[in-house]
């Protein structure tokens, strides 16, 4: 369930979609913003809107359930994992409000127009932190931070996945290093190192697969290895598994 | 309600879209109906992490191993500056000793080494001694002879320390490097008129 006892930022609202715009005909859906989603969804989605406008409790749980995984995963990815429940709840009650006003005139977006909030609420946040650091000269002034380091933990397992694929790296040709180096390390383009190095696209496509899939196969080893151990470690202090 | 979103039609991105998305390089137009997928996609989204997950691997992996391969000279003179006065002093000594004492005399040229490399045994690099001129012993099976090939080695950096041209008569073709190579690892390659990679050796200097 959402709460609606916050306050929102009116700011961060979109404008109101194009009622001129209409429904997009299936071609453009199919190239456009509906590229990975079909239509059938979408009238689900409008349904959905419905149910909200009319003052639906349940459809706001719905919405909620439906996308605050989602809207977590952007905000978590693009700001960390600081604050993400007030991240997400400022979010819904953004597009909440948003569709009881009616300003969502075509429900149909809805996937859009919450892409739209979420974006901006990062672009606001990114602003507002920006300003601050160049407003806060004064240290007492400054605001405590959070500490953004990773657990010990976080760092150990990154720590060994780095170690595998130094491991994948040991195992294949200079010449497909090199590869790998130009496009992950030096982000040169595909179209780039093929040409510069006489490769294929497919040749190219096999070696960044090869390399993934070997990294997640010495990872499944890895963690069959320390499973096993830890069990030979329960077996041998004799605590049941 | 329930909402199945997306559909199962195949309408999810290409692992390349989400690689792209992953290392931050699709434009505005492609990332915004691949973000909103991801607002309802469980599946891509873990598809997502594990791209971040192995592109921050790979990144750092590529760092730390260009690093270490630069370092390996600064750590063997950082052990020498380490190493005991005494253990210094005998060093120096003994080559002092060595260049006054030996009669010195012109040394012959070193006769080339002749290393083989064979297109069955690719995964195995050849060895060859350092300090030596090499004659590379060629293997050219399942190519065609009477043409031209470029030969190029490479050094564990991809820098390459030799180029050159071969005509082979035969399925085997010698190629004169007429230098020494130091010690390392060394990839030897062998391009098509249309610069395209038809074979890769291994060589080891030891």
């Amino acid at each position: 369930m959402v709460a609606t006892g916050r306050k929102m930022t009116r700011d961060a609202i979109p404008e109101p979609e194009n009622p001129k715009a209409g429904r997009q005909d299936p071609a453009a859906e199919r190239s456009g913003e509906l590229k990975f989603a079909s239509t059938s969804d979408y009238a689900a989605l409008t349904a959905l809107v419905d149910r909200i406008k009319a003052g639906d409790e349940a459809g706001m749980a719905e919405l909620y359930a439906i996308f605050s995984k989602g809207i977590r995963f952007q905000f978590c990815r693009q700001l960390g994992p600081q604050e993400l429940d007030d991240r997400v709840h400022d979010t819904f009650l953004i597009v909440i409000e948003a569709i009881r006003r009616g300003n969502l005139r075509e429900p149909e977006r809805l996937m859009g127009f919450v892409h739209t909030v979420v974006r901006r609420q990062i672009a606001a946040h990114i602003d507002a932190a920006v300003n601050r650091r160049r407003s806060e000269t004064d240290l007492d002034s400054t605001p405590p931070v959070a500490d953004e380091r990773a657990s010990p933990e976080a760092l150990a397992i990154a720590r060994q996945k780095i170690d595998l694929m130094k491991e994948v790296l040991r195992e294949v040709s200079s010449r497909d290093r090199e590869i790998l180096t130009r496009f992950y390390l030096y982000e040169q383009s595909q179209e780039q190192i093929c040409r510069e190095m006489n490769l294929t696209e497919t040749q190219f496509r096999l070696l960044k697969s090869r390399a993934k899939a070997r990294f997640g196969e010495l990872g499944k080893k890895k963690l069959a290895r320390r499973s096993l151990a830890r069990l030979f470690m329960r077996a041998s202090s004799g605590k049941p598994d | 309600m329930v909402i199945v979103m997306p559909n199962s039609l195949g309408s999810h991105p290409s692992d390349d879209e989400l690689e792209q998305y992953s290392l931050g390089r699709l434009g505005d137009e492609q990332a915004t109906p691949l973000e909103q997928h991801l607002l309802l996609c469980e599946n891509c989204r873990r598809r997502v992490e594990e791209f971040d997950e192995f592109v921050a691997a790979m990144r750092t992996a590529l760092q730390e191993t260009e690093r270490e391969q630069r370092a390996r000279p600064i750590l063997l003179l950082k052990w020498l500056a380490g190493a005991p006065k005494p253990a210094w002093a005998g060093a120096v000594a003994a080559v002092l000793a060595a260049v006054m004492l030996v009669p010195w005399r012109e040394q012959p040229p070193a006769e080339p080494f002749a290393v083989r490399l064979e297109a069955l045994r690719a995964a195995i690099s050849a060895g060859a001694p350092a300090g030596r001129p090499l004659m590379l012993e060629v293997d050219f099976t399942g190519l065609e002879t009477g043409h031209d090939y470029r030969i190029e080695v490479v050094d564990a950096f991809g820098a390459r320390v030799w180029n050159g041209s071969v005509r082979p008569g035969a399925e085997r073709a010698a190629v004169a490097l007429g230098r020494s190579l130091k010690r390392g690892q060394y990839w030897v390659r062998i391009f098509g008129s249309s610069e395209d990679l038809l074979r890769e050796f291994g060589l080891a200097v030891h």
